[in-house]
């Protein structure tokens, strides 16, 4: 036990002193505060109109109460900016009425949608009512970003000591270890329970980052439960890679394995998700999921457990061989 | 001619050493793989939902409820739009949107005061054919996959040359900066065009412009890896540059934000470089007969002004006696 705990130390002293794993704890982190920012405000813009500058101004107006308005010189300004990437209605006069352009290429509905709204405008028919915001916990969209930045901190809890076992492969460290009184086995409880401290870490900071320390506790027992997820990861990068340039691009296939696979399912039809059940990030990922909505999701976080431990069982002849650990 | 090629002979065969050919090549199964049988056909999950309490209200993804402040629990806890009627007022629940935005929708929900005029609609070019929702997603894969192949590996080939101490040599050597820089961008124009090209055949076929493609791959290609070249020069090693890509590279996957929600085009991330290739990618793949030539002209003017500060960054850090000094 001193053995393995001894290792832990020094993975944590290795942490600490590399950037590269000290920058990939807080990195998720980071990422998911962009992130969340950025798809929190994606779904909360309106239309946008580009007119042009002989719409007259009671017009221009009437259109503002509706979205974004882009004053422009003349018609085929208007017509340059509607053809440009993202999708604007542009609004020009012709014979003393409004004349929608859009682009044609735009989401269904669009014209119809920016039309309406047009002649709403031009009626002077801006309906009243009262408005009340409220804080919410996000959408779908954001759920789905969260619970996938969430998992990717702690698929990189599994990734630092993955990368110490790529750093020991080419230090020969690990033959060393192979024949010392700590073994193999020791040697891969050290990383595990680096990987198991490293994934509560990088959970709760994220969470902290985030700021949703209500759902805490439920992401704690999420992250506790991907131990043998994490431990997986670990020893994959360990394994597929023997110095940092293959690391990386290990990291490069397994990331999207493990993270990518799962997001999937969340596009997939209620009748075929028994196609993940052999997935144990299938599992992590549902339990992150819950845990985001505030549920403790107590099978996905046993079967995250139980699918990931029979995927360590079934592979460890292969570690052992790729490790040259007993 | 002659040093360029052999300095891409030499690179190519260091990728090859680095199991690129491999990784690169199970890449592109998993994204064939989850283009075809993992992202349904047809979109499913992610549209509006509302919680309306005190009105009819017809379609889809619209819970009747049976109190104000059910409604209110809603818009909490799922992040829907809430609408309360009671006695003739109207009353939105929201969590942020813009006042614009609910002012467009309540008038799509309320009827109009008086009869509208009809509004002339312009299209500029016919609404095109639908696509499927699974293609929608290669245009994605393919900027932020395969065109930017070369923002890692070209740095990590120079990172991993700078720490093997072959720059020195090659500084005493006749080859100079240009044959230097012109090689690595060439290797990943070739791999990126090639890793693009496949992705683009094994899920949308043939039937698009293909010269297109391959100029805007190209193009896209060389300026990633000149920009990767660029940040690498300022790095001893591969930790301390993996410490400055990650926000480069989480920055540059922004646009796919604006790319799912297209009425969200802040000006900032119109900046981003992958902001225009996602679009003209998207445009090559499902035609709608926009114009391109901005998009090629504005890429060929950042990858030639990308390539002589790479050159005089590479000269001047690397290839000088000073930067070769670690």
């Amino acid at each position: 036990m001193r053995g393995i705990l001894r290792y832990m130390k020094t993975d944590f002293v290795l942490i600490a002193r590399n950037k590269l794993t000290f920058y990939m704890v807080i990195s998720p982190a980071l990422l998911a505060l962009v992130f969340l920012a950025v798809v929190g405000r994606a779904g909360h813009g309106s239309m946008t109109f580009a007119v042009s500058a002989d719409v007259p101004a009671q017009l221009v107006r009437n259109i503002e109460e509706f979205g974004k308005v882009e004053r422009l010189a003349d018609s085929d300004a208007v017509r340059a900016r509607v053809e440009r990437m993202d999708s604007a209605a542009g609004v020009v006069m012709a014979d003393g009425a409004p004349v929608l352009i859009v682009e044609g290429n735009e989401a269904e509905g669009f014209a119809e949608r920016a039309g309406y709204l047009v002649q709403r405008a031009a009626a002077g028919d801006i309906p009243h009512f009262e408005e009340r915001k409220v804080a919410s916990k996000g959408n779908r969209a954001l759920e789905l970003t969260a619970t996938s930045l969430l998992v990717l901190a702690i698929f990189v809890a599994g990734a630092v000591p993955g990368m110490n076992i790529v750093a020991d492969r080419e230090s020969k460290v690990l033959q060393a270890t192979a024949v010392s009184p700590l073994g193999g086995k020791g040697y891969i409880a050290a990383r595990a329970l680096t990987a198991f401290i490293l994934s509560l870490v990088n959970t709760a900071v994220a969470i902290l980052i985030i700021g949703r320390t209500d759902v805490i506790g439920q992401m704690m027992v999420a992250a506790a439960s991907s131990a043998a997820v994490t431990l997986l990861m670990a020893l994959l990068l360990g394994c597929s890679a023997d110095n940092q340039i293959s690391a990386i691009a290990s990291i490069k296939l397994i990331m999207p394995v493990g993270l990518g696979l799962p997001i999937t399912s969340t596009f997939v039809s209620e009748k075929l998700q028994f196609l993940y059940y052999w997935l144990p990030n299938y599992w992590q990922f549902k339990a992150v999921e819950s845990a985001w909505a505030g549920r403790y999701d107590v099978l996905s976080c046993f079967l995250a457990l139980a699918t990931g431990g029979i995927w360590l069982v079934l592979l460890r002849n292969w570690f052992g061989q790729k490790l040259g650990l007993r | 001619m002659n040093r360029v090629m052999s300095l891409l002979r030499q690179d190519f065969k260091l990728l090859l050493r680095n199991a690129l050919f491999w990784v690169l090549t199970v890449a592109l199964v998993l994204i064939v793989v989850t283009v075809w049988y993992l992202i349904p056909r047809e979109q499913t999950g992610f549209e509006t939902r509302l919680a309306v309490y005190g009105m009819e209200f017809p379609g889809g993804g619209v819970e009747i409820v049976a109190s104000p402040g059910k409604v209110e629990q809603m818009v909490r806890e799922k992040g829907v739009l809430g609408i309360v009627r009671e006695d003739g007022a109207l009353t939105v629940v929201h969590d942020g949107l813009s006042k614009q935005a609910v002012t467009a929708f309540v008038a799509q929900i309320m009827p109009p005061q008086t009869p509208l005029s009809p509004i002339q609609i312009e299209r500029l070019r016919e609404a095109p054919q639908p696509v499927p929702y699974n293609l929608r997603f290669v245009p994605i894969f393919i900027a932020f996959e395969a065109v930017i192949v070369g923002f890692f590996m070209a740095a990590i080939l120079m990172l991993g040359e700078r720490q093997e101490g072959v720059l020195e040599a090659y500084r005493v050597s006749p080859g100079g900066v240009v044959p230097y820089v012109a090689s690595k961008s060439l290797l990943f124009a070739i791999v990126g065009t090639v890793y693009a090209l496949l992705m683009a055949f094994a899920t949308v076929g043939f039937v698009f412009n293909i010269w297109q493609f391959i100029i805007l791959t190209v193009l896209g290609s060389l300026f990633y890896t000149l920009l990767g070249m660029c940040v690498a020069v300022f790095f001893e090693d591969i930790s301390s540059w993996f410490l400055a890509v990650v926000p480069l590279w989480a920055l540059n996957m922004l646009p796919m934000i604006s790319f799912s929600v297209p009425t969200f085009s802040p000006p900032w991330i119109e900046w981003i470089p992958s902001y225009s290739a996602l679009f003209a990618y998207d445009e090559i793949l499902f035609p709608t007969g926009k114009s391109l030539l901005s998009v090629h002209s504005l890429l060929s003017v950042e990858t030639i002004a990308a390539f002589f500060v790479c050159a005089a960054l590479v000269k001047r850090r690397l290839l000088s006696a000073r930067g070769c000094v670690s």
